[in-house]
């Protein structure tokens, strides 16, 4: 609760986009520094995604973890962006044109966004450590890393939920370190940055594919969800989790109707980054290659190579955390029934579905954002679209179908799950669908409105 | 202008909510771990703080300090703003609380008098 401790913040958030351009100029490159400036919410969650990864992986590996480390690793990411760039000559970027007209609608829609984000700030920089899986396990973890320089293993095999990923303790950490102490207070503000930097990832992402009207009434709509307005700034993986796969599902949508490399490219550490954050990011992930193959499939020969490829480097991202827990005896990630446990208890199906659909559909949580969602692939379908709506549709079914398993599967869990949202599992499960939805629903309803889900300009590579 | 307009918009609200924010509500505050420390007046129980440390182990010697001279009850907790607080809490009136304060004074501690949060 420092100037000190915010301007640390600030800093470590800059060196994320830093690191993110690097990685985004590599990748993808840009033509004028005025699509940088649009896309640079998409280049700090490259930077976010890229360093949280690495510095995992770095812990699993021994590596002591200190500010060095954290600014090596970050050089080194943006280093290789840059030589990458280079390799593929990328064209130097240029001023560029102005940026596009938003109309007068959609400026006040962004204004209000802007606003909200401001006055979540407010709340950011002097919320108490309340939550409890923060206090719990979440924030000793990190204090853990950040105080010891490495992966405790007696400690954390103490600490419940021993088995879940380290990327966001790594990224607290990493916090603590810029900080200058476990603040823990001050790190409420670093996921005010995950939620703006989130919000600015997918707003410049759409701002040349949708009218400005869609994309920020949506992105407003799922921001004043009450779920969202109360629990996104709790220093633990939910909301991050959901981040991240909210935008590897928008980039494996976009690669799905342009085809551009560099989607995927992205969409890949996206996808292992959100394994790496929690354990149902694997399945969140399944579901967003699985809905992509089948979305592909009229276009197989080319489309699921490339799939299959993109998922492999994800899944290589995400073991040595799993060959490091396992080596160490700790347990707990799977259900203790086995995956095919849930076949012995048959009664808790319904139930569970029960459960996933109240919560995924409560409007005191999330106003009318899924029926919204629901109603603008059934108007893709109707006008035409065809690979969107169909990647959309699979997505959402495959995800409650998921989480209706886990809930079915993890038998310590009573059916129907009726706690309080504070407490309760799938409140966090179906949050993901909600940040989704602020992604995919406007894609789906400007393919609605042209009849076709073809690219309206298609990105240069 | 008429271009110009909506970027306009955009930039009035990014600038004008902390602007009226700042007019209306001043500085912002950043609180200071005085701000852990309440003073002994209105209703409610006290503490005796014989002190705050940066970490358990420094408190834990001050602790020991003061069980060893008689004062049972005397434990250690975070006291939210950073640093660890030796007190003896439940104190139920403002007068026991300087009894015990004057008694410690005898055995060179010094005590400050705390309502508990």
């Amino acid at each position: 609760m420092t100037v000190r401790s915010l301007l640390g913040l600030a800093a470590l958030n800059l060196f994320a986009v830093g690191v993110g351009a690097g990685l985004l100029w590599g990748l993808r490159g840009w033509r004028s520094w005025w699509e940088l400036a649009r896309l640079a919410g998409l280049a700090y969650m490259l930077g976010v995604a890229g360093l949280g990864v690495v510095l995992s992986l770095l812990l699993v590996a021994g590596v002591p973890f200190s500010l060095a480390t954290i600014v090596l690793t970050g050089l080194a990411l943006a280093a290789a962006g840059i030589v990458v760039g280079f390799r593929l000559r990328r064209a130097r970027p240029s001023l560029g044109s102005a940026p596009r007209r938003i109309g007068l609608v959609g400026a006040g829609l962004a204004a209000l966004v802007i606003v909200y984000l401001e006055a979540l700030f407010r709340a950011a920089r002097l919320s108490g450590l309340y939550a409890f899986d923060a206090w719990s396990f979440w924030v000793p973890k990190a204090k853990a890393i950040y105080f010891f320089g490495g992966l405790d293993e007696q400690f954390f095999s103490e600490l419940p939920n021993a088995t879940y990923p380290p990327l966001v303790p790594t990224l607290e950490a990493t916090a603590f370190h810029f900080m200058g102490s476990a603040d823990v207070v001050t790190l409420h503000v670093q996921f005010w940055f995950f939620l703006a930097g989130f919000v600015a990832a997918v707003a410049g992402l759409l701002a040349t594919r949708v009218p400005a009207v869609l994309l920020w009434s949506f992105a407003l709509l799922a921001l004043v969800s009450p779920r969202v307005v109360g629990r996104t700034l709790e220093p633990q993986a939910d909301f991050t989790l959901d981040y991240l796969f909210a935008l590897a599902a928008l980039l494996v949508a976009l690669w799905l109707i342009e085809r551009q490399p560099w989607q995927l490219a992205s969409a890949t550490l996206f996808l292992g980054a959100t394994m790496l954050t929690k354990r149902e990011g694997q399945l969140l992930a399944a579901c967003v290659i699985a809905a992509g193959l089948a979305a592909s499939w009229r276009e197989w020969r080319s489309a699921w190579p490339r799939l299959v490829l993109a998922s492999a480097c994800a899944i290589a991202l995400a073991l040595p955390w799993r060959a490091w827990y396992v080596s160490h005896d700790l347990t707990g990630e799977f259900p203790a029934s086995g995956a095919t446990g849930f076949l012995d208890n048959l009664d808790r199906a319904w139930p569970s579905l029960q459960s996933v659909l109240s919560s995924a559909f409560d409007a005191g949580l999330w106003t009318v954002v899924l029926p919204l969602v629901i109603a603008a692939i059934a108007l893709a379908f109707i006008a035409g679209a065809r690979v969107l709506p169909l990647f959309a549709t699979l997505v959402y079914a495959l995800a409650l179908a998921g989480f209706t398993w886990g809930i079915w599967s993890f038998t310590e869990l009573e059916v129907p799950i009726e706690q309080d949202e504070a407490i309760n599992p799938v409140v966090r499960l179906t949050a993901g669908l909600i940040v989704l939805s602020a992604a995919l629903a406007p894609l789906l309803l400007d393919a609605a409105w042209r009849g076709t889900d073809r690219p309206r300009r298609p990105e240069a590579g | 202008m008429h271009r110009f307009a909506p970027w306009l918009i955009v930039a009035l609200a990014a600038l004008g909510y902390p602007i009226v924010v700042l007019a209306f509500a001043g500085a912002p505050a950043f609180p200071s771990r005085a701000d852990c420390v309440l003073a002994p007046t209105g209703e409610g129980e006290y503490q005796v703080v014989f002190g705050y440390r940066d970490s358990e182990l420094e408190a834990l010697e001050l602790r020991d300090q003061a069980l060893a001279v008689g004062f049972q009850g005397t434990e250690i907790s975070r006291d939210g703003c950073g640093r660890v607080r030796i007190a003896v809490d439940d104190i139920p009136s403002r007068e026991v609380g300087e009894e015990v304060i004057r008694e410690a004074r005898t055995v060179d501690l010094d005590p400050t008098l705390e309502r508990e949060s």
